[in-house]
Order: C-alpha cells, then structure tokens, then sequence
C-alpha cells in the first residue's frame, strides 16, 4: 500500500523503491531513539516528506514538463535552503488553507483526509465511502479549487 | 497597445479558464491511477495548449505542497479533540 502511495507521487517504480527504502531506514532509526505511539501515520508521513523532497528537487534540478514558468511564480517550495520569508509563506498558506479546509462539510474533510494523509485514490475513497466515483472527483476538485484560491489569495 | 476587454470576450476568456482548470484538476486526480496510455493522453492534452501546461502546473504545485499536507494533519489532529 504503501509502495503504490509512493508510486503515485513519483510516478517512477524504481524511485517509489529506493523512498521506501529510505522510509524504512529513517523509521528504523527514530524507533531506535524514542517510542512512537502511532506508528503508521508516521511512516506515511516519513514516506510522504521523503517523496515531496524528491519532487522539489526534481524541480529545481531537472528541466521538467514545466519548462517555461519561473519556479517563484508556481511554486513556494519550502525546503532545506529554505529562507526566512518562505517559511513564513508556508506558514500563512497553512494557517489559510486550515481556516478554510474547517468550512468543508464532514464528507468532504473525510476526502480530503485519505486523499492527502493516506495518498488514497478517488477509487479507493470511493470504494471505501461507498460513494460514486464521480462524486468523489467532484468533491476533490472542490477541495482543490479551495486550495488554490487560498494560494492565490496570499500571492496577491 | 492592449484594448480593454469587452464584457463578453472577457466572459469567454474566464470560462475558457476555468474549464481548463477543471481539465487541470481531473488530470491531477486521474494521474494517480493512469496507467501508460491514460498518461500518454495526459502529455497530448498538456501540449495541446500552453494555457494546459500553466494550469497544471500552479494547481499541481499547491495540491502537492507541503502546506496542504500539513493542514490535513492539522484538520486530523483537531477532530481527534
């Protein structure tokens, strides 16, 4: 399950393999220094933030798909050479987005939920709410859209 | 240089975006799932129109950024209260 999360973030079966790798690696070694009470969540978001590094400096590094567009306008990416101004951004972008994301309907939060914490696809939430797949898109591109305003809301 | 944009051309121009958000966001959603030829497609429709690849990429860029995740943690924690 976790390997297909990964997967479906990088999009590359060998790169999903060498995070989970890594994922390990780190859970391993923090289980070593401390107890850790919930422990999947936590090895999701270990997983999580080791594929969004690798996103980002994909990104940065490699010319993508995105050729064009100027990182600074697309993109806040908060990582380790990450100044002072953008570690305030993201932290108003969270304040924001939280704001926000508590005038969802319950359903739509639950969505929002599997979709970002447990890398759960339309599919999956709609199998596992026993909804239609189509409901389920449409809730998450009401979801997005809501992200992308409180984005666009802070840019300007 | 640039005439101000008459009522209905800018109507047209912002249903023309928001439908192109709309393809956006269904891509992002689908690409989860895409298996090579759903991607393929995905790269036809992403070079079809530079206004495509513009929409991807700022939805893509929020819906993946770390803020998002972390408000759904956020979200999580304060239900569990």
């Amino acid at each position: 399950m976790l390997l297909r999360t990964l997967q479906r973030m990088v999009r590359s079966h060998t790169t999903a393999e060498d995070l989970l790798q890594e994922t390990y690696l780190r859970v391993t070694r923090a289980l070593a220094e401390r107890a850790i009470e919930h422990l999947e969540p936590f090895v999701f978001q270990t997983a999580r933030n080791l594929a969004l590094d690798h996103l980002r400096a994909r990104r940065v590094h490699a010319r993508t798909i995105i050729d064009d567009a100027p990182l600074s306008d697309i993109h806040n990416v908060v990582g380790p050479d990450t100044s002072l101004e953008d570690a305030a951004h993201a932290n108003r972008l969270l304040e924001s987005l939280s704001a926000s994301l508590e005038t969802l309907s319950p359903r739509q939060q639950k969505i929002f939920n599997l979709s970002r914490l447990h890398g759960a696809s339309y599919l999956e939430i709609a199998e596992q709410l026993g909804v239609s797949t189509s409901t389920v898109q449409k809730e998450l591109k009401l979801i997005m859209m809501v992200c992308l305003s409180v984005a666009a809301r802070l840019d300007h | 240089m640039t005439d101000a944009q008459s009522p209905r051309r800018a109507k047209a121009n912002a249903a023309r975006a928001a439908e192109t958000m709309d393809q956006a966001l269904t891509w992002l959603i689908e690409l989860e799932i895409a298996d090579i030829a759903t991607h393929a497609r995905f790269l036809e429709w992403l070079d079809a129109d530079p206004a495509h690849r513009e929409a991807f990429a700022s939805a893509e860029a929020v819906w993946h950024s770390q803020p998002v995740f972390d408000a759904a943690e956020v979200l999580a924690v304060r239900k569990k209260t």
